[in-house]
């Protein structure tokens, strides 16, 4: 009997550690990366922030106050990416708040643990602008961060304002004429709030564009708010707080890419528009 | 045996019944004996906020304390005053920034037996949770703390009156300086705020004299088929939406009662078209929920929007079977509202058969509650007691 044919016990561990180590060093390659995602809220094209007045006519301007939103369901090529666990976010939800001081918020940006492989790549960014339905109808007093904040509950719908967009509308000597808010989140919802079945307009808009991820560059997501903060003539009250038979409503869901009557995403909100997401290397 | 007698043998049975069963394992289990009489079932308690002395005090101490405004000026009970059945005698309510509420302060008498809270939301069905409506809510602003919840949470920690008694409410809690702490105690505190001892309380549990023959006449009309008034305020709460200890079955009563009709179509005014902003389903326009007649004496003016001043004016528009506006920017029929309730048909009174409804209705007014210390501001009680001293 030949001994070459006989497997050396030693030799056999050898190998397989070996390939153990190849495994590990493969799988480091593959580690998360983790991104930075971050909003930068435009309008008529540039960039604007806490505090800015933008023009909406010769004789109108909105100051822009407050500006929030939830994002879930992030996909990059249609691979799932979860966040990092932080005070703005859980693995499959997070807060962004673009605008601090003087604005009530402070600008915190979650992270996504992106794919190593996706780095250096164009790649086609998807998310949902929201809650998910599961945590939409949860108790705000008992919720981890950042479902805790009461700002983004919307205790008269049982849900979440999904987006919270603030500020005054001012004449042409700058001076307010009327408090503007936009709060989108879902609406027709049924059933005890302890056991919601289901909302009758989700209105969670969606998000769908062509980015460049770079390795220690952030993703900046641009959204434009030029529909949002235009007055809808004949609202009593500008912008779009929820109300069945608010005015201000259906143009401002159509510009985030909403069906008005179904609160289904019929579009998405940023593709309308040319600008572009995420930074080269 | 008359209608009305078939009904008092009814009610006597359901007495025995609660009597005999849910009292046995009723509220002594949950740490707080809830004050009712024998054969009123308890307040159905959630098992995530289970009743207890500490936290009924502490309850009643965040209920009164202005530390729950944002400017310091307005606590609950600025809009729920204990004299008014906890209401306010407002048409619609004005928060703490000074911005006038679509809807009146609605009465906190027996709140803990409502199926739903508010005056029409299918969604809101826990007391705890409906507090988070006037602290949070900015569409309109009430207390005016969304946002907030972190100075609030502070000023908890640092108030003497309240600090102290969040520890005592809840000792095994490393933190007790919570929102979830702070709106379970006032719902527990909401839920003491029982009513069962006015005259039509004595008199069905044997104080017959209790009652005048104008008012027992009165009773007679109020549960008569002639009227309807029974089918929406029924049951020993007075009301269709009622929960209580041993209740399984859930009744959500909303109910158009054609106090408009703006458009022909049954719409209510935009400011408010009641279910119908919540569920959006059509048939909803104009649903509110029927609030308990118990104390209904003190809580004018009346309806949602407080539109109706006084209860002899509610009677006409119930008898008319809605109410015609023939002026003013909501002029419309609603007793020909095609979204009306099947119950408000309309009906006709003699002047002696309105003024026994009338006097009825008075009965249900209960003096010891609208009294009773432990419902009473606690820190007026403290600042008389240091005058005194």
């Amino acid at each position: 009997m030949s001994t070459s044919s006989t497997k050396n016990p030693t030799t056999g561990w050898t190998t397989a550690a070996a390939g153990l180590l190849l495994l590990m060093l493969g799988a480091g390659c593959s580690q998360p990366v983790p991104t930075t995602l971050q909003v930068q809220p435009t309008y008529k094209g540039a960039p604007v922030g806490c505090g800015d007045v933008l023009s909406l006519d010769d004789k109108r301007q909105f100051r822009l106050t407050d500006l929030r939103l939830f994002v879930h369901d992030v996909r990059v090529d249609g691979d799932k990416v979860v966040f990092a666990s932080s005070d703005v976010a859980q693995p499959h939800v997070a807060l962004l708040t673009p605008l601090s001081a003087p604005c009530p918020t402070t600008a915190l940006s979650p992270q996504l643990q992106l794919p190593a492989s996706v780095v250096g790549k164009a790649a086609k960014l998807q998310l949902t602008v929201g809650v998910p339905f599961d945590d939409n109808h949860a108790n705000p007093a008992i919720a981890q961060p950042p479902l805790k904040g009461t700002a983004m509950h919307w205790s008269w719908q049982a849900g979440y304002k999904f987006v919270r967009l603030e500020g005054h509308i001012l004449d042409d000597n700058g001076q307010k004429t009327a408090p503007a808010r936009v709060h989108i989140g879902s609406t027709a919802c049924q059933g005890p709030m302890s056991a919601v079945s289901h909302c009758d307009q989700p209105n969670r808009p969606r998000v769908a564009l062509d980015v460049v991820v770079a390795k220690d560059a952030p993703l900046v997501l641009q959204l434009p708010l030029d529909q949002l903060v235009v007055p809808t003539a004949g609202d009593p009250k500008p912008g779009c707080m929820g109300g069945v038979d608010d005015v201000g409503c259906p143009p401002v869901l159509q510009a985030v890419g909403l069906d008005v009557r179904t609160g289904q995403a019929l579009t998405t909100w940023a593709s309308t528009q040319a600008a572009s997401v995420g930074r080269t290397p | 045996m008359t209608d009305l007698h078939t009904r008092m043998a009814l009610m006597v049975g359901v007495v025995a019944l609660v009597a005999t069963g849910w009292w046995a394992f009723g509220p002594k289990e949950q740490g707080y004996v809830f004050d009712v009489p024998q054969g009123i079932p308890p307040p159905h308690v959630p098992d995530d906020n289970p009743m207890t002395d500490a936290k009924v005090e502490l309850g009643r101490y965040l209920f009164y304390s202005k530390q729950l405004s944002i400017n310091g000026e307005q606590s609950c009970a600025s809009c729920h005053r204990q004299e008014l059945a906890f209401t306010d005698g407002r048409p619609t309510a004005v928060g703490t920034t000074g911005e006038v509420h679509f809807r009146g302060s609605m009465t906190l008498t027996n709140a803990g037996y409502a199926q739903r809270l508010t005056w029409a939301s299918s969604l809101v069905d826990d007391l705890a949770a409906q507090a988070l409506l006037p602290m949070f809510g900015e569409t309109p602003v009430e207390l005016g703390l969304a946002g907030k919840e972190d100075v609030l949470m502070q000023r908890m920690r640092d108030d003497q009156a309240l600090a102290p008694r969040f520890k005592a409410a809840f000792p095994d809690d490393k933190d007790p300086f919570t929102l979830q702490n702070l709106t379970h105690a006032i719902a527990c505190f909401e839920r003491t705020l029982v009513s069962f001892d006015s005259p039509y309380d004595r008199y069905l549990q044997g104080d017959f004299k209790a009652l005048t023959d104008e008012e027992k006449k009165g009773m007679e009309l109020f549960f008569s088929e002639r009227t309807e008034c029974h089918h929406c305020h029924n049951g020993f709460n007075f009301s269709a939406s009622t929960d209580h200890t041993g209740d399984i079955a859930v009744e959500e009563a909303f109910h158009n009662t054609g106090l408009y009709n703006v458009d022909g179509k049954g719409a209510y005014p935009k400011v408010d078209p009641g279910l119908y902003a919540v569920t959006r389903k059509p048939a909803d326009m104009g649903r509110f929920r029927a609030p308990t007649l118990r104390n209904v004496a003190v809580t004018a003016p009346y309806m949602h929007d407080g539109s109706i001043a006084t209860l002899d004016d509610v009677i006409d528009h119930y008898a008319n079977g809605g109410r015609h506006l023939q002026s003013g920017e909501h002029v419309g029929d609603g007793s020909k509202s095609p979204l009306k309730s099947d119950f408000i048909v309309g009906f006709a009174l003699k002047a002696s058969e309105k003024k026994a409804l009338l006097a009825f209705l008075r009965t249900l007014t209960d003096d010891t509650f609208l009294n009773d210390p432990r419902f009473a501001d606690p820190y007026a009680a403290t600042s008389t007691s240091a005058a005194a001293k």
